[in-house]
């Protein structure tokens, strides 16, 4: 195709390589309609004000001959060289809501991105269409159910906007356009797991084509992501083995591995939510429009679905996808089964967020306290750390910032007493941080003695070694010889005859000639902390010569 | 050296009934370096050793060094011991043991072995006939000094080993050393009632003496020349 239009639905065409700088959407902020005389355009500036959960309706009543036909322009501002046109190769996406009846008309829908948006007397706005319209077919591809649908074309020229046209076969219709949006690098950090948007609608269980015209529905979809977790969207499905209800979030970006998401739940009726029944009941990942993943079904265990009761019959559903999961948006997906179902009469969703992984600190996941001696080497690590996050150490007594890195390798100079830490976890580019619980660090003194200089006898099978200074509270003593120490045995862990001020006796081996040996001493607490090395020396003493006597009469 | 010279050693063969005694003259007291009078100090000296800075004295009970609890003797530390002697008489052996600046101890030194005099018994007997002599006469009779000591060991003394010092009425009679004692004639030239005793010490060392009690020899005068008349 001259254009050489790619399209993908779902697609940003951004393949967001990891840490790259999270984009933000950019929305066509301009939008000009070229109604016919049986055509109208209501709602018109919803289809360019930023929101895309407010959306302008192309309305087709009668057609034929072209004087039926209905388009809205919705032009971009260049977000980085004002008045530019778009780069061609830029994704653009389209977000519409379609009818059910209007997928067996769907020709009459075209999207085309153009340049040149200027109005003509008589005959209204009109624009130079850039590469190949995507329409008939292409979209039919496209679409997977009726409702919200994202449709991503990309220009393979430079442009200035994107119409939607509906013409020809699209008779008795109307077609709601949310917005049009490009993908632009962020100028700030922002709330990357905030959702910026629902989609909902209908899904058929089987051909598109099959779905019917009847299916279920999702009410105020987008309070499900507002700020107010007592608001709720809604599913309504139908009982329908062509159809099923979906509600999909998407969030600002893609996600890391070991992202979670938590729903707020509740059922419609009056019964308990219990999805262990509610065999109807899946969710599915995507990344942008590719699935990730299989759905997960409640039943499906090692999935770690697990509903939490909160009040009011609300349960809290903690979703933890596969550690190497990424995806930008999670479905709900409801049927309305024949028979027992706990879900026929709706399934309300208070709350869709998405959350980075709080760090685990040395595999613990509560808050921990380890214990160590003075001049440990003590390492503090998150254990579930993930891609693109930063990890901060703080000091908890006084939150000051003490090391950035996943893995904090606490100084062996720390102080004797007790540390307690916390660390924090920010996406890169992102507003959204987690706290991981604390971690205390209990540094113990260690012990000592003061020795002296050993002193023994040729013959003797021990000397003495006096000591003074005890401190904290040492209650044994290991003794490693040097080499030159010929025969000395080492001791380990003998029971040191006082904590504070005492003798050691050094056991001298049998045969050790009158000089001094040399070796390293250590002393251990209870704690147990054992002291550093001191040097200690043996003198093995010759014996004098016995005394020779005379008396004095 | 103290020398005794006669211990009698008395050896009974009951089946034969033979009997017969055995003098050992001037024997060494047995293994004694020294004897001392009961009370007095004794003096020990180690020869200077420069690698000695101080000295263990022991005190063995005995001449050997079988005691099994010898006496570490408080407060003598030094080269030269000096100690007042037990008052046990016996045999005393000592030794000492040197200790250098590394508080090494020698081997114990070759011992010393005193040995405490006993104290003296001393007794007089008079064999002069009812203790009365007569006056200017040749009486016959001797007094005779009895001492003995109280034994703790099985040292004997003999007469010989002590030194006697004879007394009229409480004062010395010059000359008067030896085991006996007769009366001279200037004893007997005055008559009247006097008492003798002995003072008797070692030999040989000058401990505290012992003087017996008296003996009251009557001097008596002669009657005159009896005037006879033929009736």
């Amino acid at each position: 195709m001259l254009l050489g239009i790619l399209l993908l639905l779902f697609a940003k065409t951004q393949v967001w390589a990891q840490c790259v700088i999270p984009q933000v959407r950019h929305y066509a902020a301009t939008q000009q309609v070229n109604e016919g005389l049986l055509t109208s355009v209501t709602l018109q500036s919803n289809a360019a004000d930023g929101n895309p959960a407010t959306f302008s309706k192309l309305n087709r009543l009668v057609g034929g001959f072209g004087l039926g036909d209905v388009v809205q322009f919705l032009k971009f501002d260049n977000p980085v060289t004002p008045g530019a046109l778009i780069s061609g190769g830029t994704p653009v996406t389209v977000k519409l809501t379609l009818p059910s009846g209007l997928l067996s008309i769907i020709g009459g829908v075209e999207i085309q991105p153009f340049k040149n948006l200027h109005d003509v007397p008589i005959t209204g706005w009109q624009a130079d269409a850039v590469g190949s319209a995507t329409g008939a077919a292409a979209l039919l591809s496209l679409l997977n159910g009726v409702g919200d649908q994202e449709i991503t074309v990309t220009p393979s020229a430079d442009f200035q906007g994107v119409w939607v046209k509906l013409s020809g076969v699209a008779v008795g219709q109307s077609l709601g356009l949310y917005d049009a949006y490009i993908m632009k690098t962020a100028s700030a950090s922002f709330g990357c797991n905030t959702p910026v948007d629902v989609l909902s609608g209908s899904k058929p269980t089987g051909a598109l084509l099959g779905i019917g015209v009847a299916v279920g529905t999702v009410l105020d979809p987008t309070y499900a992501i507002d700020a107010n977790l007592n608001s709720y969207a809604e599913m309504k499905p139908i009982v329908s083995v062509n159809s099923m209800t979906y509600h999909t979030t998407v969030f600002g970006s893609p996600s890391q591995k070991g992202d979670t998401i938590k729903m707020t739940l509740q059922n419609s009726g009056a019964g308990l939510l219990d999805l262990a029944l509610a065999e109807s009941f899946s969710i599915q990942l995507y990344n942008g429009a590719s699935p990730v993943g299989m759905p997960i079904t409640y039943t499906q265990a090692q999935l770690n679905l697990l509903l939490l009761p909160l009040g009011s019959n609300r349960y809290q559903l903690p979703i933890s996808p596969s550690s190497s999961a990424v995806y930008d948006r999670v479905e709900v997906r409801v049927t309305a089964l024949v028979g027992a179902n706990l879900l026929i009469d709706g399934l309300r969703i208070y709350d869709v967020t998405r959350i980075l992984a709080k760090p685990v600190v040395n595999s613990n996941a509560t808050a921990t306290t380890t214990t160590i001696c003075y001049g440990t080497a003590t390492t503090l690590a998150v254990s579930n750390t993930q891609d693109c996050t930063t990890y901060k150490w703080y000091n908890a007594s006084n939150n000051n910032l003490l090391y950035t890195g996943a893995s904090y390798a606490l100084s062996t100079t720390l102080g004797v007493g007790t540390h307690t830490y916390y660390v924090v976890a920010s996406r890169d580019g992102c507003t959204e941080t987690v706290t991981s619980e604390t971690s205390t660090v209990v540094v113990n003194p260690l012990p000592a003695i003061t020795p002296g200089t050993g002193s023994g006898c040729v013959g003797a099978t021990s000397a003495t070694l006096n000591y003074t200074g005890g401190t904290n509270g040492p209650t044994t003593y290991s003794i490693v010889w040097d080499p030159s120490a010929t025969n000395f045995v080492n001791v380990t862990d003998a029971a040191l005859p006082s904590a504070t001020a005492g003798a050691i006796a050094i056991a001298v081996p049998a045969g050790a000639t009158a000089g001094t040996y040399t070796g390293n001493l250590t002393v251990k607490n209870a704690n147990p902390c054992t002291s550093n090395n001191i040097p200690i020396s043996v003198t093995v003493n010759a014996l004098p010569a016995p005394p020779v006597l005379s008396i004095t009469n | 050296m103290k020398t005794i010279k006669a211990v009698t050693i008395r050896i009974v063969v009951g089946l034969i009934g033979l009997f017969f005694t055995t003098t050992l003259k001037a024997q060494t007291l047995a293994g004694a370096d020294g004897v001392f009078c009961k009370g007095a100090s004794v003096s020990i000296t180690a020869a200077t050793d420069p690698n000695a800075v101080s000295y263990i004295w022991k005190r063995y009970v005995g001449k050997d060094l079988t005691d099994p609890a010898p006496t570490t003797i408080a407060g003598q530390n030094t080269a030269t011991l000096s100690e007042t002697l037990p008052t046990t008489p016996g045999y005393y052996t000592y030794v000492s043991i040197a200790v250098n600046a590394g508080a090494c101890e020698s081997d114990p030194s070759d011992p010393k072995t005193v040995y405490v005099l006993p104290d003296i018994a001393a007794a007089a007997s008079s064999s002069y006939a009812n203790n009365i002599l007569c006056e200017d006469k040749t009486n016959v009779g001797t007094l005779t000094a009895n001492p003995s000591s109280v034994q703790s060991v099985s040292e004997t003394f003999s007469a010989s080993d002590y030194s006697y010092q004879w007394n009229k009425n409480g004062s010395p009679i010059a000359g008067a050393t030896a085991s006996t004692y007769t009366l001279t004639a200037t004893d007997v030239a005055t008559s009247g009632s006097f008492t003798y005793s002995v003072t008797i010490n070692y030999k040989d060392h000058t401990c505290t003496p012992a003087t017996s009690s008296n003996i009251t020899l009557t001097v008596a005068p002669l009657a005159g020349k009896p005037v006879i008349t033929l009736n």
